[in-house]
């Protein structure tokens, strides 16, 4: 923290405003969370005096997490989540700044046709059956890449990219290019570590975008071994997962609550990217301050 | 054990029942199964269908009659195999359906699904969807040729009997009448459910079969009325609504019902089905009677009251069920497949006592139960030669073995000590075996079916009062008059003119519109497509006739 | 670290500093043939070729299926052999239907609400998180807000209703203590209110994110220098702040025009039927309830497509104001 910026801190009305305002939107946002968290936990007699959704749990029950994770269907699912992201996400962003940085160059070869391209992708979208039939035609129909390449370039991520890129100043990449540097150069050497913010924030949208997909899978993997956990845990989501038990009658007891199973469901989506996110948000949310720290 | 369910509206309801087949209304619903066999008009295309043979291995506690099922107090003992050798020739099978219960495991990492391999005698290559989504999943693989030996017919796809006739198995002479001594077990699956598949004459499909156990009736927390001092049951109208203002109480949060009862509403003002048809094939709607504005007056009065929970207003409301349960309302609209899922949520124990309620029509007898659809859905075989199509017929033909069979035993509950204990007489699902087996409900069971039957493990109180209200309920039913007819113009418009009267119900019921604009919605329901269907209807049902 | 990115996102003329060759606009585009342009930013096409083969294959190979916006598409029959109906799927848009009609002015009443308060609303918990002085509340308060995006919309109905419904958090505490519940989740009059509050409450903190991203770009000299000078702090808001992330914002507000059309079909579907019709149909919904839910492909392909060309009417137009006041915008021709 900068010594001059701590001069001018703003005075103690406005701070005070501003806590409590923080305070405010971020208990609207966590209350809610606590209920998630707590009704995974929560028993069945919770549960039920609750009416569904558990607030404050007076005992805890890891029930609905063992019966999901019972099988191994959800913790194989997880593997295939992570390993399509991981792949997905380092495709997208070599394919996505390679391109954003082409488009950047105005008034190179092919530039404004490209960049109309992807700017068109933005307003129309295939439908769903001919998206299939070129999937298959592909040969890609229960292959991992048919989770991946048909959403791996996003126009939206392209253009914004594009901008960012844009907004590096020229006289650094003039002046690269007289000492005889190519594009690859310049886009390496001078263009990406100038872009790690927009390069975190472009990479976390993708990644999030792969990790949440599952209606591809839905569709192009037949092979239900082959399904990235979203679409795993929406068999218990959409479906009602105390439904086939009920037909049995009296073996329902061993199945937890279906408000606990969808809310631990809810946790054990949300809990990677909780791991993931610190790593990337200290790139994007340094804010003014680290500018100063100068060289 | 102590009784969880009061059996006295249940028998009280019983003294009017056989009275209710003398006062059978003008209209009547097409398919009456209060015959010994539900059976269709052995004539004109009809004739097609297969013969009904009774699995008769197996001896059920009380014989079920005229479409009700058959009771089981406890799982037969010491179950025997029904069949002698394995249906497959080693050659894999592959298969789409949607399902409604997670997914389990591979064959490769799931003891229950290699067994299942193992005993049909062909690898099961199942295509698995969650249900929501089937039919988005059954399009593509339709536009993608892709739907493998066996799937699940999505039937809100557009012409669907040109699909049929361009893409799938004419299995008429392998079914039909006698042709289906073959297969036995498929042969033991009720006539309405083959109705459902026969598509200009032709059998296209083996039917999902659910029947009558989708019927919607009244439940009611019968603790909770003693509490209150109020009796649950009700012979009309003005009693329900006494005993709903008697059951809600806003401050305690606490409501009479969870939702509108609207389908036993229409019971009630005696609406005897969706569509009936007459003595002449002429057909009517439900929306169209004079009676409906009744229902629709009397379920806007249960809002303007505030007897409805303030959530279930709108209707379709997930957490119904959980408010039935929670006490934060008494009544409930459901079916009586729902009632193990009721005694699943209760957790107060003995105390949880469950009313199944024979709901009063106009003249004090049963209301005319609306009788749930035959079928979940069907399913079609790609075209293939007649050897490989006997030989799937085989397959589904093991997987449809009858309650109380080896191989149904097999079927919903795995190998004993791995996926299921016996506690008892009555086979118990492990927490493996749950995962293995998708809780019992291994997606292969939206391939064909066994016919439900009415079993509750560890309860024969819960199961006699289901046959004792079904006993009474069903000879008073009937099937919609549409069931087994196809109309092209509901298939394309139908779930259009649905949202439509929905939104127009809902408005009326929510006290946004007043009851007399009903008829403007019955004159754009008829002008969109309603007579057009109505037409096609009764053009099939005289084509049968 | 960089100190030399005075202006991020290209707020003004960027082709006038964005080189591409040894040569500059504007007379090089008549001068050189195109092989010769060819030639020289052969090392820029092969950096594209990636990207575009993506975009060809999956985007565009596949959109050659909307064809079916002009046919009575059957699923069952191969590709192209499904009957042709000239404009008979564009009819539901074209016929002037009441309810047509009705679910457009939803729409475009969502879109301008969602406009005016969504859009600005991540631009302001941007601002207000950059100017917090300790760096770790800011991110532990940014990373707890951006937690709902996580929710699908099923979740964050259920949600609010457990809070706002009609037997929710509020109306019990209202009720046990003797006065009338509110109605908000049920009430036609408020739906706009409800799906606004809703989509705020899920996606702010999310969309904070890029924003924080262009600030953190902002050359910190710049608040230095404008510091020296005795600048307020609402000033260098307004002076450094603000221009530094103008560009992004335009650019975003643009894309967002392109989509005036579209409004959360999933948000939406899910909460009408209390609500009725006549207050909660938009285009998506309309769609899918008369087109979709029919199996008719022709219907939504051909509503798809108007949405499209109004989609680039729109941008192309905000793009062409933002270029009277001097911003690039999205695409320079």
């Amino acid at each position: 923290m900068s010594a001059s910026r701590r001069l001018d801190a703003p005075p103690m009305p406005a701070r005070a405003v501003k806590g409590i305002a923080l305070t405010v939107i971020c208990a609207l946002v966590i209350i809610p969370f606590v209920g998630i968290v707590s009704t995974s936990l929560a028993t069945r007699e919770q549960v039920n005096a609750a009416g569904g959704f558990v607030l404050f749990p007076s005992s805890v029950t890891w029930d609905a997490y063992r019966s999901i994770f019972a099988g191994g269907v959800v913790s194989q699912a997880m593997l295939v989540s992570i390993g399509i992201t991981v792949v997905g996400t380092a495709v997208s962003l070599v394919a996505s700044t390679l391109l954003a940085y082409a488009l950047s160059r105005q008034g190179s070869f092919g530039q404004k046709p490209m960049l109309m391209l992807v700017l068109l992708t933005l307003l129309f979208s295939p439908g769903m059956i001919p998206n299939y039939l070129v999937v298959k035609e592909f040969g890609l129909l229960d292959s991992y890449w048919a989770l991946i390449l048909p959403t791996a370039l996003s126009g939206f991520n392209v253009i914004v990219l594009r901008s960012f890129f844009m907004g590096i100043p020229a006289e650094l990449t003039d002046s690269a290019r007289i000492d005889g540097a190519g594009h690859l150069r310049i886009f390496t050497n001078i263009v990406l570590p100038l872009s790690k913010a927009v390069l975190a924030v472009i990479g976390l949208f993708y990644a999030v975008g792969y990790w949440n997909a599952f209606f591809n899978a839905l569709l192009y993997m037949n092979d239900s071994g082959k399904w990235p956990l979203q679409l795993v845990l929406r068999t218990y989501v959409v479906n009602n997962a105390e439904l086939g038990a009920s037909d049995l009658g009296a073996t329902v007891d061993v199945v937890p609550p279906q408000a606990s199973v969808q809310m631990a469901i809810l946790v054990v989506t949300i809990v990677p990217i909780l791991i993931v996110y610190p790593f990337l948000q200290r790139h994007f949310a340094k804010g003014v301050l680290t500018g100063a720290v100068k060289g | 054990m102590s009784t969880f369910i009061s059996r006295r509206n249940v028998l009280r309801g019983g003294l009017g029942g056989l009275a209710a087949l003398a006062a059978a209304p003008t209209l009547a619903g097409c398919s009456d199964s209060s015959g010994a066999e539900p059976g269709g008009d052995p004539s004109g295309p009809a004739a097609v269908l297969p013969t009904y043979i009774p699995y008769e291995g197996v001896q059920p506690d009380i014989v079920g009659e005229g479409g009700i099922p058959h009771v089981f107090f406890a799982y037969p003992s010491d179950p025997q195999p029904a069949t002698s050798e394995k249906p497959g020739d080693g050659e894999p099978v592959s298969a789409s359906m949607g399902t409604f219960a997670p997914i389990p495991p591979t064959a490769d990492r799931n003891p229950y699904w290699a067994e299942l391999n193992e005993r049909v005698g062909s690898e099961l290559q199942l295509s698995i969807t969650p249900g929501a989504d089937y039919p988005q999943r059954f399009a593509t693989a339709v536009a993608g040729d892709n739907l493998g030996d066996i799937f699940n017919v999505d039937d809100s796809l557009s012409q669907l009997p040109q699909f049929l006739e361009a893409k799938c198995q004419d299995l008429t002479e392998f079914l039909a009448g006698d042709a289906i001594a073959d297969y036995p077990f498929l042969a033991n699956l009720p006539t309405d459910s083959w109705r459902g598949t026969v598509f200009n004459g032709r059998i296209y499909g083996l039917p999902v079969q659910r029947g009558i156990t989708g019927s919607q009736i009244i439940f009611t927390r019968d603790d909770l009325f003693e509490a209150r001092g109020v009796d649950p049951s009700f012979a009309g109208l003005d009693e329900f609504l006494q005993l709903c203002r008697d059951m809600t109480d806003p401050q305690g949060n606490a409501w009479a019902l969870t939702e509108i009862p609207f389908v036993v509403l229409q019971s009630m003002v005696g609406i005897t089905n969706e569509w009936m048809v007459d003595d002449a094939g002429a057909f009517t709607h439900a929306l169209e009677v004079p009676e409906q504005k009744d229902a629709l007056e009397f379920g806007r009065r249960l809002v303007e009251e505030g007897l409805v929970h303030p959530d279930g207003v709108g209707g379709a409301n997930a957490d119904a069920k959980a408010w039935f349960s929670q006490g934060s309302a008494a009544v409930i609209e459901d079916t009586y497949t729902a009632v193990a899922g009721f005694f699943a949520r209760n957790t107060i124990g003995d105390a949880y006592r469950l009313g199944l309620q024979v709901a009063p029509g106009p003249d004090g007898e049963p209301a005319p139960m609306w009788q749930g659809m035959p079928n979940n859905s069907f399913t079609s075989l790609a075209q293939a030669d007649p050897d490989r199509i006997r030989l799937l017929l085989q397959v589904l033909n093991y997987l449809a073995a009858p309650f109380g069979t080896e191989e149904h035993l097999f079927r919903s509950y795995g190998i004993e000590g791995v996926t299921f204990e016996f506690e008892g007489s009555e086979p118990v699902l492990t927490q493996d075996g749950l995962a293995y087996t998708s809780n019992g409900a291994f997606p292969v069971e939206y391939l064909v079916d066994a016919p439900k039957e009415t079993y509750f493990p560890g309860r024969p109180d819960v199961a006699q009062a289901v046959y004792d209200h079904q006993a009474v309920a069903v000879p008073a039913s009937s099937l919609t008059a549409s069931w087994g007819l196809y109309s092209e113009t509901q298939g394309r418009v139908g779930g259009q003119l649905t949202t439509m009267l929905n939104d127009a119900r809902n408005g009326i019921l929510l006290g946004r519109e007043p009851v007399d604009s009903w008829d403007e919605t019955v004159a754009s329901w008829k002008s969109g497509g309603g007579d057009d269907i109505r037409a096609e209807y009764e053009e099939a049902h005289a084509a049968q006739a | 670290m960089s100190h030399t990115a005075t202006d991020p996102v290209a707020v003004r003329a960027p082709e006038a500093r964005a080189v591409t060759g040894a040569t500059r606009p504007p007379s090089r585009r008549h001068k050189q043939r195109w092989y010769r342009r060819l030639h020289r930013d052969r090392a820029l096409i092969l950096m594209a070729v990636p990207g575009m083969a993506l975009v060809l294959g999956f985007h565009y190979l596949p959109l050659i299926g909307n064809v079916i916006a002009f046919q009575d598409y059957v699923p069952f029959l191969p590709f192209g052999s499904s009957p042709w109906v000239g404009l008979e799927n564009f009819e539901v848009i074209l016929n002037g239907d009441p309810a047509f009609l009705r679910a457009l002015r939803n729409t475009l009443v969502l879109t301008l609400v969602q406009v005016v308060f969504v859009f600005p609303a991540p631009i302001a918990l941007a601002l207000l998180l950059n100017s917090l002085l300790s760096e770790r509340i800011k991110r532990v308060v940014q990373s707890i807000l951006y937690l709902p995006h996580f929710l699908s919309w099923v979740i964050v109905v259920a949600v609010f209703q457990q809070i706002v419904g009609g037997s929710g958090l509020i109306n019990n505490t209202l009720r046990a203590n003797g006065l009338d519940p509110i109605s908000l989740m049920g009430n036609s009059d408020l739906f706009v209110t409800l799906l606004t509050t809703q989509v705020i409450w899920k996606d702010t903190g999310w969309a904070t994110i890029l924003f924080l991203a262009a600030l953190s770009q902002i050359d910190s000299s710049l608040y230095e220098a404008a510091s020296v000078d005795g600048a307020s702090r609402i000033r260098q808001l307004w002076h450094v702040t603000l221009p530094g992330i103008r560009g992004l914002i335009i650019l975003l507000l643009i894309l967002r025009l392109g989509d005036s059309l579209t409004v959360g079909f999933e948000q939406i579907i899910l909460q009408q039927h209390s609500v009725g019709l006549a207050a909660s149909e938009v285009l998506d919904t309309y769609v899918y309830n008369n087109g979709i839910v029919g199996g008719q492909w022709g219907v939504s392909a051909a509503v798809g497509l108007v949405k499209g060309v109004v989609g680039v009417i729109l941008v192309l137009g905000a793009n062409k104001v933002a270029h009277i006041f001097g911003e690039a915008g999205v695409y320079k021709s």
